[in-house]
């Protein structure tokens, strides 16, 4: 069955596969209209706001191809959603503190571990993928590669991003007495929805 | 130049002896360290890729190690180009003075740090609160450590030796003197919520963050941070200072071959292909980003290292502190990580202890902590070859007198005698007449001299009245 696939439907699988064993779920959107159907999934299972509080902070950046996407007026039909995109305002950090989302883009993906790479830019965060209690990352499937050594050699030649990081899942330990806690410093919930450009 | 470690002045009998009647201990431990090891086994089936990248990744880090003299100053050259500093400490006290004096020109007043155990070998905290600074561990493992005054049991697992009854207490105690909501369970969730809770504080009013780092690319001036909680990318995100604190062994040369082993330390550590955080530093932020340092210093320790270099113990600064060697080893398994010492435990504690140190601390660690069985050395990713190291430094240890003359001397006519088959059956004459002074219902209940030790805990059956030897001297003519 999988010789048959093309090689990024190979990696789209296995990265489904290895980013739900990590302890990720993950929606397949195909289309505009797919997309918004898995955020709206995405929501119900990622972001779980306080009823009692008025407002509750989303903080967001996409890769270009979503950017024409009205991520606001989206977000606001799930409930009193306020969205901040990345760099819309001085204070980001105090915006991720309080957010009870964050949602990124990712720079690329990687198939055999399911991780993906962000990194610290003016247009692009990683803060809305770890001080919120959950994170939704938006993965362009021709984004996925198989290997992480894949990944990096993309970044060689050119001048590095001075911070960057790949995740793959969600923040655990098993410090106390070996049990696996989820959800420690990070993000206790995360989501990626791999979709087609 | 030999570097300096800490060194629990406890014997070793009483160290050992604690570890094996602290059932807690032994229970949790047993509990971590079982859970890696099949992990690790586990991890690499049906993923032959994740073999091939670790014998990549052995031969690229032997070569780096090799190549050091040269990496070094790239690595520098590398960082500083990118715009941050970089520092070269030849022992523990020039490091600890360079991370100190970082921080009170700066008139750091909080500081959070991520896991690493060479700040545990530097007793790097102890130093900057003698300096009147606030450090807080992040890593939860060693937060609860850290609160509790000890140090580190496991590598990967600090805390491996506490269970949640004792972590509840410590938390407790810790909101009764800040004020704040306890835990309201012993149940790791909830002790896991209270740290997230009292640590998001720290990580937001920190004004220098300390890392270790898993590796440090020359090429790309990047040093790779590797956590599951996280607590890395708050460490280098949040403050505007950060001081990475890298061991001169964890330079690879370049971008490529950090491909091939950067997922070795999750593979052998934990049983996962990587990591939840993989985390990359390659200078201070730049104009117009929010995250990360404005201030990025790279304090580099040799602390003893070089002195392997060049030598048959070379491959041990290969060695990328999975933690692989001590969930295998049974002598660990009973005894715990205090038991050793020392900051590192287990084989590698064992051989890295004396050699870093020039065996100036815990000389008796390659005699006392193994019992030769090679777990160690099949479980090591990094194709170290632990057991037959162990043996080397007990060589070594005779030769540089180390060894009570006492002893020496009864091994030395030990193997003497052994040496012949007519010096092996007179000393089994001498056994079985000296034994009758320590028989007692047939069994043997203690020895003289140094087969006093091997009687603790176990007793012996006697030599018997006729060996085979003997039994087949008498027979043979017989025929057979
Ligand atoms: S010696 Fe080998 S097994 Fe032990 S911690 Fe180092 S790399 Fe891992």
């Amino acid at each position: 069955m999988t010789s048959t696939l093309c090689p990024d439907e190979a990696n789209v699988r296995e990265f489904s596969q290895r980013w739900t064993k990590a302890g990720g779920m993950v929606w397949e959107a195909c289309g505009y209209d797919a997309i918004i159907k898995a955020v709206e999934q995405a929501w119900y299972q990622l972001a779980i706001p306080d009823p009692s509080v008025s407002v509750w902070p989303v903080i967001y950046w996409v890769n270009p191809e979503l950017q024409h996407i009205e991520w606001s007026q989206i977000l606001q039909q799930y409930g009193p959603v306020k969205a901040w995109e990345w760099g819309s305002r001085e204070d980001m950090r105090q915006v991720a503190t309080t957010a009870v989302l964050g949602i990124t883009g990712c720079a690329w993906a990687v198939a055999v571990t399911g991780s993906v790479a962000l990194y610290a830019s003016e247009t692009t965060g990683l803060w809305p993928s770890i001080l919120p209690p959950a994170h939704l990352v938006l993965v362009a499937r021709q984004r996925i590669v198989r290997t992480v050594a894949e990944g990096l050699r993309q970044m060689a030649g050119a001048p590095l991003p001075p911070l960057f990081k790949i995740v793959t899942g969600p923040s655990m330990t098993a410090d106390i007495e070996g049990t696996l806690v989820i959800g420690v410093h990070g993000p206790g919930r995360v989501g990626a929805i791999v979709y087609d450009v | 130049m030999a570097g300096t470690l800490p060194a629990d002045p406890t014997p070793w009998h009483e160290r050992r002896d604690a570890g094996l009647s602290d059932s807690t201990m032994r229970r949790t431990i047993g509990t971590v360290t079982k859970r890696f090891s099949t992990g690790q086994r586990q991890v690499f089936n049906g993923y032959p890729e994740g073999a091939t990248a670790r014998e990549a990744a052995v031969k690229a880090k032997r070569q780096a190690i090799r190549d050091l003299d040269t990496l070094l100053p790239r690595l520098r050259d590398s960082v500083e180009t990118n715009g941050g500093q970089t520092y070269l400490a030849r022992d523990a006290t020039e490091a600890v003075a360079v991370v100190v004096k970082i921080a009170q020109s700066r008139k750091v007043q909080r500081i959070i740090k991520t896991k690493s155990m060479l700040t545990e070998e530097l007793q790097l905290n102890q130093a900057l609160q003698e300096a009147g600074l606030s450090v807080v561990e992040t890593d939860l493992g060693e937060y609860i450590i850290q609160q509790a005054h000890e140090t580190p049991s496991h590598i990967l697992a600090p805390a491996a030796h506490k269970n949640r009854d004792q972590i509840e207490t410590l938390f407790r105690d810790d909101a009764r003197e800040k004020g704040i909501t306890p835990p309201n369970s012993n149940n790791a969730e909830s002790l896991t919520r209270y740290a997230r809770q009292r640590l998001r504080e720290d990580f937001l009013h920190a004004d220098m963050g300390i890392t270790g780092g898993n590796f440090a690319v020359a090429e790309t001036g990047t040093v790779v941070l590797i956590t599951n909680e996280g607590n890395a990318d708050m460490v280098t995100t949040l403050p505007s200072i950060l001081v990475s604190v890298v061991g001169i062994e964890k330079i690879m040369d370049t971008w490529e071959t950090l491909g091939t082993i950067i997922q070795q330390p999750a593979m052998n550590g934990i049983g996962q292909r990587l990591s939840s955080y993989t985390t990359f530093v390659s200078g201070p932020r730049r104009e117009g980003v929010v995250e990360g340092p404005v201030e990025w210093h790279l304090v580099l320790v040799d602390n003893g290292r070089n002195l392997l270099r060049g030598t048959e113990f070379e491959d041990v600064l290969s060695c990328i502190r999975c933690g692989a060697c001590l969930n295998v080893c049974p002598v660990f398994r009973q005894v715990g990580g205090h038991a050793y010492g020392s900051v590192y435990p287990g084989p590698i504690g064992i051989v890295e202890t004396p050699l870093l140190t020039d065996w100036r601390i815990l000389p008796e660690l390659p005699t006392v902590g193994c019992t030769v069985c090679h777990a160690c050395g099949e479980a090591c990713p990094m194709e170290i070859d632990l057991p037959h190291h162990i043996i080397q430094l007990r060589q070594e240890k005779v030769r540089r007198h180390l060894v009570a003359s006492g002893v020496a001397r009864s091994y030395r006519w030990w193997a003497k005698m052994w040496a012949t088959a007519s010096g092996y059956q007179r000393s089994l004459r001498w056994a079985r007449w000296g034994q009758r002074l320590y028989l007692k219902q047939g069994t043997l209940h203690d020895a003289p001299g140094i087969a006093h030790g091997w009687f603790v805990s176990r007793n012996m059956p006697p030599v018997a009245s006729e060996t085979f030897h003997e039994w087949w001297l008498k027979h043979r003519q017989g025929g057979t």
